[in-house]
């Protein structure tokens, strides 16, 4: 690709998706019932929904589904795929907006989408969901406001849920937990602004709220949390209706916030935590994945951190630099990984990560592609990162790049 | 079609090291040097070689003093299995795991195969409940787990040698045993090649472990291939190789 700056990957296809290439968080993978490929791809804002993309042949995407957003006040962001069933987040723009929650949809036939039902987490201090995480088919774990929860700050609407949809037609809720201050009345005083900004802008930086929960087959007990400016948490939730902390750890302050991802790597009692850069220009640098020690879940350890290409350089290239998401070993048809990390980190492009000594990360590979046209921002803003079990790449760019699928010779 | 057997044989870099080839260029040349094939952190092997076994000379050194307050072969035993522990990496708790059944199978097959091996040792004029030796040091016949090996060889004479890193190792004196745990991390592009180029090579039988649930890790075809390890061994003796042994002869 002309213009790429890449080492030990290469570039497969590009596909723009029809115009609307602005990716949010959002990228699960279906084996359709003919046996075709299906990427799911949520939008990172209106007027789209979610794609579906054919990637059977990786060098050849083809759109076989394209679906618009209930209205231009809201943004899907984020999606999840189990068998034929898709759960796709609504967020609203302000709070107290509607359709705000989740959606299931029946993809059996990825061309029709069918809608299955609806789980409303709309309320007056509510925005709906942000970011979800549906992998046993039981269970969508998300990030969301409710009718039900006033925060005691405005940007910390959104906490952990555990909704039950074993029953697809009739999403119930099975359990909850928020960071003790958060929530009007709690006991707790309210946590301290790590960088106070104005009470109404509503996203960006100072939150103390759920971005993303991830659970996992190995170890369904366990829920691992990234808390925004509250840091990483693991929980205990054996008991869904009473989760309880087992782990934490909060490297913000010193560091500049946001807590995204906490990766487990069972196997080997690690944790890849990310973080997430939400400012142009280097404006909240330094936006680090950090390596954790976690063979005990009661003291968590960090013990280095990914290295990044000089900030001298990509800090003022434009747009973001710094971490975002990581692929996160999701079950289904995925790449198992506790030694090699693959992560996007918007202007740094897509990068790998061999982590067999996690004291030293050493990047072993990288494609950062070119600014893509009618984008926001001069350079790429590599989004999301999922990768398949074929060892092909997927990441999506954050304003106008849409897909790109990539291999790398690791 | 089949590849040719390396013409050094393989050298095995082990334990918690992250670059293998370092391990080899610090050790290879002295060992060979010294007719040595086995240190804490490298083997060489090839055919016609003896078998590695627990009691094999080179990867413990252990103070003499440590070996001399074990009271009998199951606290001996017991001390190698944390001596091998210790050569799993830092974060390889399913390595360490097989490792602590692996030595729990080798003492399950000693007493399964008792009688037998009671057996060879009245035979050869020894009180088999003796002191020394005594039917449990057949455990130390057993062959010798390489844990976080690093197998490599020279696809071209004097050319720099290629890796392939697996969980285990084990050198039967006929063949190299390459021990993959499964359920672990997916090998990449690059891995994955180097396996199959392993896999083509004689000497070479790769295992696939796995580990059921209530069940070790040691079933199967692995245990198959890692039990009888008392065939070809005239007498037993522990880690530590009596000095009056090393020209063949038991004292009596």
């Amino acid at each position: 690709m002309q213009g790429a700056i890449s080492k030990n990957m290469k570039l497969l296809s590009q596909d723009t998706l029809n115009g609307f290439g602005s990716l949010g968080e959002g990228m699960s993978m279906q084996i359709a019932r003919d046996g075709r490929r299906i990427l799911w791809l949520a939008h990172e804002g209106p007027p789209k929904n979610f794609t579906g993309v054919d990637v059977s042949d990786p060098r050849k995407p083809a759109v076989v589904c394209q679906t618009d957003l209930p209205n231009r006040n809201m943004r899907s962001n984020s999606l999840e795929v189990v068998g034929d069933l898709m759960a796709v987040a609504y967020q609203t723009s302000e709070y107290g907006g509607k359709p705000a929650g989740f959606e299931l949809f029946d993809v059996s036939v990825p061309e029709q989408p069918r809608s299955v039902s609806f789980y409303d987490t709309s309320g007056p201090h509510s925005r709906g969901v942000h970011c979800l995480w549906f992998v046993d088919g039981e269970f969508v774990h998300c990030a969301s406001g409710a009718a039900d929860f006033t925060p005691t700050h405005p940007r910390d609407d959104q906490f952990y849920q555990i909704i039950d949809v074993r029953v697809p037609a009739r999403p119930r809720e099975a359990g909850r937990w928020w960071y003790p201050g958060t929530r009007m009345g709690d006991e707790a005083p309210p946590p301290k602004r790590l960088n106070p900004q104005p009470l109404d802008m509503i996203r960006g930086p100072d939150a103390v709220r759920l971005h993303n929960a991830n659970v996992y087959p190995q170890r369904p007990d366990r829920a691992y949390l990234g808390y925004i400016d509250g840091g990483a948490f693991i929980l205990d939730i054996a008991d869904k209706a009473n989760p309880k902390v087992v782990g934490a750890w909060n490297p913000h302050p010193p560091y500049p916030g946001f807590t995204h991802t906490v990766l487990p790597l069972f196997e080997r009692e690690l944790l890849v935590v990310s973080d997430e850069c939400v400012l142009d220009d280097a404006g909240d640098w330094p936006k680090l994945t950090w390596m954790v020690d976690a063979r005990l879940e009661s003291n968590l350890v960090p013990i280095s951190t990914f290295p990044l290409p000089p900030v001298e350089e990509f800090g003022h290239k434009g747009g973001r630099f710094g971490s975002h998401n990581i692929h996160e070993n999701r079950p289904g048809p995925s790449f198992y990984s506790e030694e090699i990390i693959f992560g996007c980190f918007f202007n740094a492009g897509i990068r790998i990560y061999d982590i067999r000594d996690p004291y030293r990360p050493e990047t072993i590979a990288y494609f950062i592609p070119p600014g893509p046209e009618n984008s926001r921002v001069p350079t790429a803003q590599m989004n999301d990162i999922y990768v398949d079990e074929r060892g092909v790449i997927y990441s999506g760019d954050r304003w106008s790049g849409g897909l790109y699928c990539l291999e790398a010779d690791i | 079609m089949p590849a040719l057997p390396p013409a050094d044989g393989f050298a095995i870099s082990y334990g918690p090291i992250t670059d293998a080839g370092e391990a080899v260029r610090q050790e290879e040349a002295a060992m060979r040097a010294a007719g040595a094939c086995l240190s804490p952190r490298l083997a060489l092997v090839q055919p016609g070689m003896p078998a590695l076994r627990l009691n094999s000379a080179g990867w413990l050194r252990a103070p003499a003093a440590a070996i001399a307050g074990l009271d009998d072969s199951r606290a001996m035993l017991a001390f190698a299995g944390v001596a091998l522990r210790r050569r799993a990496p830092l974060f390889a708790a399913p390595l360490r795991a097989f490792l602590d059944d692996y030595v729990g199978f080798v003492a399950a097959r000693v007493e399964d195969a008792r009688t037998v091996l009671s057996e060879r040792l009245a035979q050869a004029g020894f009180d088999p409940e003796g002191a020394l030796p005594h039917y449990r040091d057949w455990a130390f016949s057993a062959l010798l787990p390489l844990p976080a090996a690093h197998v490599g060889w020279r696809e071209e004479a004097g050319g720099p040698h290629g890796f392939v890193r697996c969980d285990a190792a084990f050198w039967t004196g006929c063949e190299l045993l390459v021990v993959f745990l499964e359920g672990g991390s997916m090998p990449t592009p690059r891995e994955r090649r180097a396996r199959e180029r392993l896999a083509l090579l004689p000497q070479v039988r790769i295992l696939h472990a796995e580990r059921e649930p209530g069940r070790g890790w040691t079933d199967g075809a692995l245990a198959a291939a890692l039990d009888g390890f008392w065939e070809g061994c005239e007498l037993p003796f522990g880690l530590i190789r009596p000095a009056a042994l090393r020209d063949g002869h038991w004292p009596r």
